[in-house]
């Protein structure tokens, strides 16, 4: 991994086409800002592995059909 | 085709029926094809069935249903990918997590499934706002008590 260090106000380029500028240090956060092209997706990443952790979650689930089908009748009831 | 064996039974799906996902689900990347079904005793659930591996089925529902103040706006990138124009007629869905009980359902907000009805194009986005996040529960029990 390239380590660089860099100070508030800072930048780093990647490809000539994104700009990563730390924006403000407090404690142990660190703002950052992203300049990249809108074709360039920029996310943090637990948000990714939620995503990711979720779907696998959702497509496990082992509810059955009629299962499903039964505890809604019960839980419309209420 | 019609008929497809799923892992919630046997459904049967038209040709017209069929969604294309060019990029997959996140965790899925190889299931391109996908069709929503909406069996009757299931409302307001809807199975999204990924008919390139039928033994995994997804559960979604309608979040505008459950969140009337939902909203977000489609990143142009993502407008590219499903071929959206102004003309399009959209239709979203957000995964449903049951596990075992429905009452502890949860559904991913942070990642809706938007789909492009007149092209049969589909994404799951991820919306970079921290607004939302991938577990919101669907039922308040404080409420239905």
């Amino acid at each position: 991994m390239l380590v660089l260090s860099r100070k508030k106000g800072q930048s780093i380029v990647i490809q000539d086409a994104i700009e990563v500028t730390v924006l403000d240090i407090e404690g142990d956060t660190i703002k950052l800002g992203v300049q990249a092209p809108k074709n360039v997706p920029v996310f943090r990443k637990e948000l990714l592995e939620s995503v990711l952790q979720t779907n696998r979650e959702a497509a496990g689930g082992n509810l059955a059909p009629q299962q499903l089908a039964e505890q809604l009748k019960k839980f419309k009831k209420k | 085709m019609p008929k497809v064996q799923t892992k919630f039974g046997e459904m049967e799906i038209e040709e017209q029926d069929i969604i294309r996902f060019p990029l997959g689900l996140p965790g899925f990347e190889h299931l391109r094809r996908f069709a929503l079904q909406s069996p009757a005793d299931l409302e307001p659930f809807r199975f999204f069935v990924p008919l390139d591996n039928p033994d995994i089925s997804f559960i979604v529902t309608d979040p505008f249903l459950f969140f009337p103040d939902y909203e977000f706006d489609l990143d142009d990138m993502s407008k590219t990918e499903i071929e959206v124009t102004e003309e399009s007629r959209l239709t979203v869905v957000v995964i449903v997590n049951v596990r075992d009980q429905i009452e502890n359902a949860t559904v991913n907000l942070a990642a809706p499934v938007v789909i492009n009805d007149g092209k049969r194009l589909g994404k799951q986005v991820i919306l970079s706002s921290s607004r939302y996040t991938t577990r919101h529960r669907l039922f308040n029990l404080e409420h239905t008590k």
